[in-house]
């Protein structure tokens, strides 16, 4: 029994014993059916029928509801809750008075009480006490101590050491994409690194303030919120699954928040054996963050779609992220084997643009030729630092014949 | 000593008296034992078992009609004295419903049950020839040979001394030389749940046939009985576990394909039919067997290979052949009782598969086959039948800490049959009582399923399982000593379905926690008990 750790303090009348307690598990015997007309005749299933463990009207299936203290332990993985049955026995056939039963937890960093010190008036012979304590396990490492503490008849004492170690459950990996626009794409991919298959109750990515978050794990075209990992919310051992997320900037927030580069965490919740449940919180995700360009031009606006030989507009926006004014002028030029052709007037002069403030600018080109053609061809020329902006390749349409 | 309802919840200073002597304790024991002996007609777990003609139940098909008796060629089929079911209304355990009309000629039933379709390779050769013309090479052979291990324990000389003569006299089972010499001897043996001795006697039995001890690996003869001997032996080693024997002597049967062990290899025996040897159940075990053994690389091929053997032979079936796909004539009938075999034979399979996929904790796969089970059945099931699926979806939901277990438990309260008397409307029913528990303790309130459990246990059905998780819900809320009394009173109640591996791990695993001299004398006795009655391994250390 590895559960069950004794410390044999011979000298006391009382005695500690201390087990950790897993869930119980559901115990199934062996299944053997056989016709009736083959040698054991009914017997074999008479016996089965009998059992205790199985499930009547369904005995082949082993889904009995017999529960089995475990014999052998899962670990204890960090985010799950330590259970401990506390026995302090009263072995002599003397009175003991006056106990104190004091128990804690002791991990690398820290001491956290978790029982007591409780007294207890008396413990008459062969009589015990009880205790079932419960602790959260924040703190994953190989050194977390259950040390209980008795006292009794006010002169004597002695104490049990229950160690255990406390593994990782998950392995949590995230990557970072930055874009132009300012939203933050992050992937993350969680492993189940315990030793039995886990549901995943709860998956979630908390936000910081300011960002909001848009979680791209669903299949688009369900009406309710289908997850991509299918109906089961399972995860075996060792497998990984990767979770997708869209971050931007809240746009109802004021208007320019100071960019923050703790994106949020994440909330896991899983359980498993029995609902043997399990939280961990993620550190904060932390990106870097990219160095802004002068500005930041983006489309805000294009047609996926256009028809040859017919013009089309579509919006940039264009934003300071200095904090100075600028004065742009937009020209625009026709590439040289572009099936794109620009139908407005370069060297445009827009407003002053005051420190980080964004202003929109319509353009508009025609296709020339069918097929997915690339915008290219925007400068924005500075005027008070006489610097030049080019802007190639930062856009696609489809162009297709109008058939109407 | 006959209480009427146990003390549930006792003051708890009654726990703390001295344990009740074990006189009484053993004196409840014999007395229960002596009533042991008006068993009920197994009603469950009709797999393979058989029933009244006209009636519906798919895994009883292939019983035997009154005048089968005699003709059943291997076996003289007793039928059990001790029927229940005398009236011809329909049993409510049965499994499947069906509206058909079923065959009942001996001769079709042995086709139905020992159809199987050979591989290629052992197909060419039995077309060819057969045992009066042709000597098949040795690695074309089923060489088979029974490890050599005696079984006896000499247990019953301990009980006496623990118990008494008079006490431990209840417990007699009768010895291999008790008992004839031949299947029937075999059968008293299992009867009385005297594994070892059964085991020792399909040594001796099947050393008549050249594959006794240190024969394997030579030349011998296969029949039907020989068949049958061998599988009832499989049989008793899976039930005491004894893998590495099992596994060592299945090597010899490979993967039953050989022609040796076709029916139509013995011409001059069995004249013009085709089938196998093999009893199903047999080809069944074999194939289970991987997962017990630890160097196993793919547990499931074997189980799948049965699947598909099935399927094949319920696409003939449906195609108008013969199960092994010959193009011969059955009546409608025969073939709709075929069809009810083969496809009771598939759930069955599936079944296996789905216990090896819990076994290996392999949720996923075990979800969808179940799930499969339940949304598309072949056969119409009983109500009671689909409730227990559904049960088990749930528990297999909540060992992996899925509670969308909830749902499928609901989904079984929904087919429970509106009340049919007065009371009890609204109240739960057994089922729903011990689903309901279950999932108490996944969201860790061990008080209520506490509850739940002890309503059932009112309830007449499985007490001791009752009884059981009852003491284990106690122990985690702190109460030792409780849980305990629990589990001695379940033991004292129903000694014969109590004292069993599962029950004894508990108590096993109580004791030593509280560490009291008394105990570990008492646990002794239950565990010499038990493993006379049972032939349990040993957990003692």
């Amino acid at each position: 029994m590895t559960s069950i750790e004794v410390k044999e303090v011979v000298e006391h009348p009382i005695k500690l014993r201390v087990m950790r307690l897993g869930k119980p598990v559901m115990f199934n015997s062996k299944i053997v059916t056989c016709d009736s007309k083959d040698l054991p005749g009914a017997a074999l299933n008479a016996h089965l029928k009998k059992d205790v463990t199985t499930l009547a009207d369904a005995e082949t299936l082993a889904a009995g509801s017999f529960l089995m203290v475990p014999n052998v332990l899962e670990n204890l993985y960090l985010g799950e809750t330590f259970l401990c049955y506390i026995y302090l026995k009263n072995e002599s056939s003397q009175t003991v008075y006056d106990i104190i039963l004091k128990a804690e937890i002791d991990t690398a960093t820290s001491h956290i009480p978790i029982l007591g010190p409780k007294a207890f008036s008396k413990l008459d012979p062969y009589a015990s006490i009880d205790v079932i304590v419960k602790h959260e396990v924040k703190e994953h490492g190989s050194v977390n101590k259950l040390i209980c503490q008795v006292e009794y008849d006010r002169k004597h004492s002695f104490e049990t050491i229950f160690s255990y170690r406390v593994p990782k459950p998950l392995d949590l990996k995230t990557k970072f994409y930055n874009t132009v626009t300012d939203e933050v794409y992050l992937e993350v991919q969680v492993q189940n690194i315990m030793s039995t298959p886990i549901s995943l109750e709860k998956f979630i990515l908390e936000s910081s303030i300011g960002y909001d978050v848009n979680s791209m794990n669903h299949l688009l075209e369900s009406s309710e919120d289908k997850s991509i990992f299918g109906d089961m919310d399972i995860l075996d051992v060792k497998e990984t699954r990767q979770y997708m997320y869209r971050l931007s900037l809240d746009k109802t927030a004021e208007k320019n928040p100071t960019r923050t580069n703790n994106l949020g965490k994440l909330d896991i919740l899983w359980r498993s054996n029995m609902g043997t449940k399990g939280q961990i919180q993620s550190s904060p995700l932390v990106r870097q963050i990219p160095e802004l360009d002068d500005i930041t031009f983006s489309i805000t606006y294009l047609p996926d779609m256009v028809f040859c030989e017919e013009q089309f507009d579509f919006t940039c926006s264009i934003k300071n992220n200095r904090n100075r004014d600028m004065q742009l002028v937009v020209e625009v030029s026709d590439e040289e084997d572009s099936n794109l052709a620009w139908t407005m007037i370069s060297g445009i002069q827009l407003r002053l643009l005051p420190p980080y403030a964004t202003i929109k600018t319509v353009f508009s080109m025609v296709a020339l030729n069918h097929g997915l053609q690339v915008i290219s061809g925007i400068k924005l020329k500075e005027l008070i630092l006489n610097r030049t902006y080019s802007y190639n390749n930062f856009g696609h349409v489809f162009v297709t014949q109008n058939v109407s | 000593m006959d209480r009427k309802t146990p003390e549930l919840r006792p003051a708890i200073n009654e726990y703390f008296k001295d344990p009740s002597p074990s006189s009484n304790l053993f004196d409840n024991i014999s007395s229960h034992a002596a009533t042991d002996s008006k068993r009920e007609e197994p009603a469950v777990c009709r797999i393979f078992q058989q029933i009244e003609t006209k009636k519906t139940d798919i895994f009883d098909i292939i019983k035997p009609l009154e005048d089968s008796h005699n003709n059943s060629p291997s076996f003289d089929f007793r039928e059990p004295t001790f029927s229940n079911t005398g009236n011809n209304s329909v049993d409510p355990m049965d499994i499947f419903n069906h509206e058909y009309e079923l065959s009942s000629i001996p001769a079709e039933d042995e086709r139905r049950r020992f159809a199987w379709i050979p591989s290629v390779k052992t197909k060419n050769t039995l077309e060819k020839a057969s045992q009066m013309n042709h000597t098949l090479p040795r690695d074309m052979l089923t060489m088979p040979g029974v490890e050599n291990v005696n079984f006896t324990v000499k247990l019953y000389e301990n009980l006496v001394s623990y118990l008494g003569e008079t006490e431990a006299a209840a417990f007699k089972s009768k010895t291999i030389d008790e008992v004839p010499q031949d299947e029937q001897g075999l059968k008293l043996l299992i009867e009385e749940s005297n594994f070892s001795e059964a085991l020792n006697l399909t040594t001796r039995l099947l050393a008549m046939y050249g594959q006794g001890p240190g024969q394997v690996g030579y030349p011998s003869k296969h029949t039907k009985t020989s068949l049958q001997l061998w599988f009832t032996r499989f049989a008793l080693l899976v039930k005491i576990c004894a893998w590495k024997i099992i596994s060592k002597e299945a090597l010899a049967w490979d993967d039953l394909d050989r022609p040796d062990l076709y029916i139509q290899w013995y011409k001059e025996l069995y004249g013009n039919k085709y089938g196998t040897l093999v009893p199903f159940s047999f080809r069944l075990i074999l194939a289970e067997l991987p997962q017990y053994v630890i160097s196993s690389t793919n547990v499931y091929s074997k189980l799948f290979e049965v699947l598909v053997g099935v399927k094949k032979i319920i696409s003939n079936l449906d195609n108008g052949l013969t199960e092994d796909g010959r193009n011969v004539e059955l009546t409608i009938q025969d073939r709709n009782t075929s069809k009810l075999l083969w496809y009771s034979r598939e759930a069955r399979v599936i079944h296996s598969i789905i216990n090896c996929a819990v076994n290996q904790k392999d949720f996923k796969l075990a979800i969808k086959l179940l799930k499969d089970l339940i949304e598309t059945p072949r056969l119409k099931y009983t109500i009671e039948h689909s409730r227990s699926l559904l049960s088990a979806m749930g528990r297999i939901y909540l060992q992996v800490g899925d509670l969308k277990a909830h749902g499928y438990f609901l989904k079984s309260s929904r087919l429970k049959p509106q009340s049919l008397g007065t009371l009890g409307e609204n109240k739960a029913d057994y089922r729903e009582l011990i689903d309901a528990a279950l999932l108490a303790i996944a969201q860790n309130n061990y008080k209520e399923a506490y509850k739940h459990f002890e309503n059932a246990y009112i309830m007449d059905s499985n007490k001791v399982m009752a009884l059981n998780n009852m003491a284990t819900c106690l122990f985690y809320e702190g109460q030792l000593n409780n849980a305990i009394t629990l589990l001695e009173d379940a033991i004292q109640k129903f000694p014969d379905l109590a004292l069993n591996e599962s029950l004894l791990s508990n108590i096993c695993c109580f004791y030593q926690f509280q560490n009291s001299a008394s105990n570990k004398q008492r646990l002794l006795k239950y565990h010499i008990i038990s493993k006379y009655k049972n032939s349990v391994p040993d957990i003692i250390n």
